[in-house]
Parts: structure tokens; sequence; C-alpha cells
């Protein structure tokens, strides 16, 4: 299970290294995600344009086997893409207040004797704040003629220096890394249109995840 | 195994006195930057009537790649071609082509596996971009970009000229 805290930790610190994360459909994060507004939106237009455009799917947004998940902002080939900006719910002062409730939990859990009985706070705008902009890769294996497809989303986001803007060259970011974070989250969908309206469509345990 | 433990736990206090110090910023995230737009611009190139300008628009934590296309006459419109999560922008040259006729262009990048980021034929209310075809914007930095790649028209040479080269090598 990660933590969006352990995240933060590796990008600040002096020791800070470049690391890649990803995280599977059973991880923590990734149900968190999942049930984020501007995700669900985002999930939403993506089944509206395979619901639109079936054909272009079944030709052109198909997985590839070979593809894997990499410290890299280049895109991934062969999928349908979708970017959204800087969500509702990442403001700067949502996100500080989110911080700040992190920072005060984590330096008390470092008291002696007390430290270890106090829980860090990581609140859902902490991993979401942590996320920012983000964008969703979607492959699918797709049956027009049947009106259904299994969807595969990579949701990806970077954290770097930039993604600080000028505060990364003040003088008290000195100490911290700040190498780039990879982040990627990743789940699968069934769905089908059969009825004229895109549904979801339970993914049994024995078939889910590829 | 000491030096693990004493090398995460070093990373732990001092990646909390680098948080603290961060919660001592106006804004801590990654949208600390503010959300308002600005443009580095990479270069402009007159096609015909119309002037095709390249630029990066940056805006909070993230950053988009755009041509943009005037007549003078009508509004500047803007066509996003590649979006990135960091604020930042990888190296790139990017060759803009354009017809014999000054009636389509292309946009070529150094990019691996992403050659071609953009068609548009000047004048049309669409372009055909990383995102599918889409429709010009008024905006530089819309709130999301939505699509897929769709094949691009073949550059020609026999009918393609390149106009002009641009580049990209470091962020601002």
């Amino acid at each position: 299970m990660t933590k969006v805290g352990t995240i933060l930790e590796e990008f600040f610190s002096p020791f800070s290294s470049e690391t890649l994360w990803v995280m599977q459909e059973a991880d923590d994060y990734t149900d968190r995600v999942r049930k984020w507004g501007p995700v669900i939106d985002a999930v939403a237009r993506i089944k509206g344009n395979l619901f639109t455009f079936c054909p272009q799917w079944a030709t052109n947004y198909v997985a590839n086997p070979d593809w894997e998940p990499s410290m890299t902002d280049s895109p991934k080939p062969g999928a349908h893409r979708e970017f959204v900006a800087h969500p509702p719910g990442t403001e700067p002062e949502v996100c500080k207040a989110a911080f700040i409730i992190f920072a005060k939990s984590k330096a008390a859990g470092m008291l002696p004797y007390i430290g270890p009985m106090i829980r860090e706070e990581q609140t859902d705008a902490l991993y979401t704040c942590s996320i920012g902009s983000f964008n969703i890769y979607t492959t699918g294996d797709v049956d027009c003629a049947n009106k259904s497809a299994t969807l595969s989303f990579w949701m990806y986001n970077s954290m770097s220096k930039g993604s600080f803007g000028r505060f990364a060259k003040e003088p008290v970011f000195k100490l911290c890394g700040m190498k780039s974070q990879y982040m990627w989250w990743h789940w699968v969908e069934n769905v089908e249109w059969s009825s004229g309206m895109i549904k979801d469509v339970p993914i049994l345990p024995a078939l889910g995840g590829w | 195994m000491r030096v693990p433990l004493v090398k995460a736990l070093c990373k732990a206090a001092l990646g909390m006195i680098c948080c603290a110090a961060v919660v001592g910023q106006p804004g801590p995230a990654q949208t600390v930057a503010g959300n308002e737009v600005t443009e580095q611009v990479l270069g402009s190139v007159q096609v015909g009537e119309n002037v095709v300008k390249l630029f990066i628009a940056y805006s909070g934590d993230a950053a988009v790649l755009d041509f943009s296309v005037t007549d003078g006459r009508r509004p500047e419109m803007f066509v996003p071609m590649f979006a990135t999560t960091y604020r930042g922008m990888p190296p790139v040259v990017l060759d803009v082509y354009a017809s014999r006729a000054n009636d389509e262009i292309w946009v070529q990048s150094s990019w691996p596996g992403s050659e071609v980021l953009a068609y548009h034929r000047l004048g049309a209310a669409t372009a055909l971009t990383a995102y599918g075809e889409v429709t010009l914007l008024a905006t530089a930095f819309p709130e999301f970009l939505s699509g897929g790649p769709v094949p691009f028209p073949e550059i020609d040479p026999a009918k393609v000229s390149r106009r002009a080269t641009f580049y990209h090598v470091a962020e601002p």
C-alpha cells in the first residue's frame, strides 16, 4: 500500500532519488484516485469517447503487452489521452492546509515516548494535492459488434522541482533533493452499451487485472 | 544493516524539515505557482496570410505546448499539442512545414514516437493532434484535453516545404 507521505518524504529528502511509483488496482492510493471527482469526470469522458468512436478504439487504442510504465513524461503510445489541468481541490490554500496537518502529525510522531502513539494524518486532500494535474492513458480490448469493452487505465503524474514553480528556487529548498517522482496508477474496468447507455460491468476476480 | 536504517531515519527527519519549510511558503503543493497562464514563445512564422506561433503555456503545475494561428483579421486561435504535469517541457526541436499553396501546415517534433504533433488546414475550424480532431480554441490552456491519436496526412516533400525550425532546450 502506497502512502502519499512516503512519496513526499522521498521528494523532499536531501537524499532524494528519482523514483518510479507504480500503484496497481489493489493499492489504497489507486482506490483513492478512482473516487476523486476529477478522475471520475475524466473516466466518464473517456467512456463517452469509446461509446461514440468505438471503431477508432478497436483500431487505434489497443493494449501493447510490451509497454511498461517508466520514469518518463513521454506519452503512452497508441492510447487515448486525457489531460486534466490543476483540477478543483488542488488549490494552494487547500494543499497548504493538508500539508500542515500532515507535517504537524509527522513532527508529533517524532516526539519521545508519546510519538509512537500518534497517528500520521494523511488526508484525502493531501493525496489529491500531491497529484495536481494528471494524464490518463487508456487502451481497450473492444468488441464493437457486441458493444462491450475492457478498458485499461494508466493515470500518470510526475512531481518535480518544476511542479513547485518559483518557490522551488527559495533558499529554504536548498536542503531538499526534489528529484522527480514518477507516479502511475493502474486499473481495469469492463463496460457495455447494448442498452444505448454505457454502463460498468463488474469484473469477476478470476478475470481481473492485466 | 545499520547504514540503510540510518539513511532511512535521516531521510524521514530531514525530509520533514523540508516539508516544514514548505509549509512556511505561500502554498506548498504542486499548485504553488498559481494558475495564471504565462507564455514562453518559441517563435513564429508567416504562412501565406497567416502567422503561426509556437509557444509553451505554463499554468499551475502543468505546461501545454501550443501553436496558434491568426490572419490578423480574426482573433488568434489556439491548438494544444502536448501537455505535461510538471510545469516543464522536454527539450524538443519543432519543424513547421507548409504546403506550397500555403493552405496546410504540419508541426513535426524531434521526440521519438511522436514525430508529427499537429496538422491544420488554414482557415478550418479544426486541427488534427495527438488528441484527435480538435476544435481550435480561444484559450491556450484548456481545463482538460481529451482524445486519441489519429493518422496525419503525410508530409509529401514534393508538395510541402519546411518553413521554420524552433528549439526548446531548457526551462526558463
